[in-house]
């Protein structure tokens, strides 16, 4: 096994361990919902306030964490912190439990985001996705076997059981490297990627929105299936992230396609709901469409993110923005279902209304992916330009042909355009008007045949980049 | 210009006072003659538009002219011919839109061409320059800005 390779594994389970405790207990974990309905307390409040904490924490730790060493020490110090918070739920309940839960769920949002870091630096940018997909798996085995506990032993012995898990993150955690050649890439200031990093929030709340909204409308509707549930809830999660993993590393095939499938596969769960039963039957052929779709759903943009990651900005930044998008997506989409389902309507009308709420994310998805996709290969294609000299950024200019359709000064723009460069900034460098630069613009984007500075660097630049 | 600005600020005068009128039948509660106003100060505000893109296009051809003949109030440029306050626009919709098509120069006139695919419009206008360098200058802003190689004879 190479040194690389081991790294890699390390930081996998490292991640998987402390997010399995963040998984089981902490973030809607059934082993949370077990504890505080066996001490009558209120589920809603306490919930809602870990969740809200968590978004800040991972905010937080995205702006905070600047470097490798930071983010060891951050994943580290909040892991740790997690593992004392968790010390009052083997006591009786107490006021102490909700503070407890606050800090918590902010610490481990801190640490989690840190982990952008080792993501970045420990996997290379094309097998990321496989990274991905690892801890997604790796988590959601933990997470079932720590419900398993809850379910047939108690609820006290599967929070031991998250702690060492807790535990064991902090071990894999404290192996891991805190000075590599991640500390020397550049970081370029947000500003430089907002559009790109919006498009992804964006797209990660449209499509966690839907998660949030499953939970709260089909979930009900099976309670009386504890048994099964507890173990089949996320297995077919796991087994449509596996599946994807699988064809997208041995068969190269187009990540979008998985979209549609996941589309239709939601769709389909949500028709199954309507027209089934609630049968353990009925629930093992909702369950498996809905959480395959889910699980493709979720390594789509988790690889979104890994991709991000390349785009030169402080990986913890991205990857805690990402991840607070899917906290905020899934708590909309929870506020959601919440409302529908306490609005005394029939079980028909709930989802019919939730059918016709995932179709309108679902429409969106397509065009939102196909341009976060543009936007990310120009980035790409925008960083491998301004690395390029200047005669081969002539070379890439010369060798198109659409340039002869093109006149001298609007090759003056183009070039300008390839830069990266806004309209203000073109005009200021050819001493020009913004609005004749906004008329040159047009007249390159209709004679490349193009509709957007995306698609023209992509374009110009997919051979080279 | 001037006159074009002249008459975008006439234009503007114009629409407000039509929909004074409006705005205070609305007010007095009379709202059938509120409506009448209303209907009659459409005209001046689609024409304060129109003009108001018109002096764009005028700003657009001023601020990329190629060639200006000052004593006929001509302005060539990359996209298009401003003549007192008359306009032509080219080259401002890619492929598809109104482009120059041709350029000569020759003593005393410059004919320029310009149209889409199916019909063309030609122009002819005193150049007033007086040398063969500031032809040769005029000659090769064209070609760099427009792509069209002016035509020229006679020097």
């Amino acid at each position: 096994m190479t040194e690389q390779t081991s790294v890699r594994l390390l930081s996998v389970a490292a991640f998987s361990f402390l997010s399995a405790y963040l998984l089981s207990f902490l973030f809607e974990g059934q082993v949370l919902y077990a504890l505080l309905d066996a001490n009558g307390l209120d589920v809603q409040s306490y919930v809602l306030s870990v969740i809200i904490a968590h978004f800040f924490g991972l905010l937080s730790g995205g702006f905070l964490v600047t470097s490798l060493r930071q983010a060891k020490r951050v994943l580290l110090i909040g892991s740790v912190f997690c593992l004392l918070t968790g010390i009052p739920f083997f006591f009786p309940a107490s006021p102490l439990w909700q503070p407890a839960l606050l800090a918590a769920g902010f610490a481990l949002g801190m640490a989690i985001s840190a982990w952008g870091f080792y993501l970045h630096a420990c996997t290379p940018s094309g097998r990321r996705v496989r990274t991905c997909a690892d801890v997604l798996i790796l988590s959601n085995l933990l997470m079932i076997s720590i419900n398993l506990v809850s379910l047939h032993i108690s609820s006290r012995a599967a929070l031991l059981f998250a702690m060492l898990c807790l535990a064991a993150g902090v071990g894999f955690a404290w192996l891991l490297p805190h000075a590599d050649k991640a500390e020397e890439t550049r970081q370029k200031s947000v500003g430089h990627v907002k559009r790109p990093l919006l498009m992804l929030v964006l797209f990660i709340v449209v499509i966690t929105i839907n998660s949030g909204l499953m939970y709260q409308v089909i979930n009900p509707a099976f309670s009386h299936l504890t048994g099964l549930i507890s173990w089949y809830w996320a297995l077919p999660y796991v087994t449509a992230i596996a599946v994807m993993r699988g064809v997208l590393v041995k068969f190269q095939c187009r990540r979008a396609t998985f979209l549609y499938i996941a589309m239709a596969m939601m769709i389909a769960a949500f028709l199954m709901f309507m027209l089934l039963g609630r049968s353990a039957l009925d629930y093992l052929v909702v369950n498996t469409l809905m959480l395959g779709s889910m699980g493709i759903f979720d390594l789509f943009w988790w690889s979104m993110i890994g991709e991000m990651l390349g785009l030169g900005l402080n990986p913890a930044n991205v990857f805690g923005i990402g991840l607070s998008a899917n906290v905020l997506g899934v708590w909309l989409g929870g506020i959601l279902g919440v409302g529908m389902t306490s609005a005394a309507l029939a079980d028909a009308e709930v989802t019919a209304i939730a059918l016709t709420v995932v179709c309108i994310t679902l429409a969106i998805l397509p065009p939102l992916e196909k341009q976060l996709n543009l936007i990310m290969k120009s980035h790409a294609h925008r960083d491998a330009y301004e690395r390029m000299d200047l005669e081969s950024q002539h070379n890439v200019l010369s060798r198109s042909a659409v340039v002869d359709l093109l006149t001298d000064r609007e090759q003056d723009v183009l070039q300008q355009l390839l830069e990266g460069k806004s309209n203000r900034e073109i005009a200021a460098a050819l001493f020009i008007t913004e609005s004749t630069v906004k008329t040159h613009v047009r007249n390159i984007f209709s004679k490349c045949d193009v509709s957007s500075r995306a698609e023209l660097i992509s374009s110009f630049l997919k051979h080279q980049a | 210009m001037s006159s074009l600005q002249a008459k975008q600020s006439h234009l503007a005068w114009l629409t407000v006072a039509a929909m004074v009128p409006a705005v205070l039948l609305a007010i007095l509660q009379m709202p059938q003659a509120a409506r009448i106003c209303c209907a009659l100060s459409i005209l001046p505000l689609g024409m304060f538009c129109r003009h108001a893109w018109l002096l764009r296009a005028a700003a657009l051809i001023e601020d990329n002219c190629i060639l200006a003949v000052p004593d006929q109030d001509v302005v060539i440029s990359t996209f298009g011919l401003r003549r007192g306050a008359r306009v032509y626009r080219w080259g401002c919709n890619g492929v598809q839109g109104i482009r120059l098509l041709h350029v000569a120069i020759d003593r005393e006139h410059i004919w320029l061409v310009f149209g889409d695919d199916i019909c063309s419009e030609s122009v002819q206008l005193p150049h007033g320059l007086t040398d063969e360098k500031s032809v040769g200058l005029t000659a090769g802003k064209f070609r760099q800005e427009t792509g069209v190689r002016a035509e020229v004879s006679g020097w």
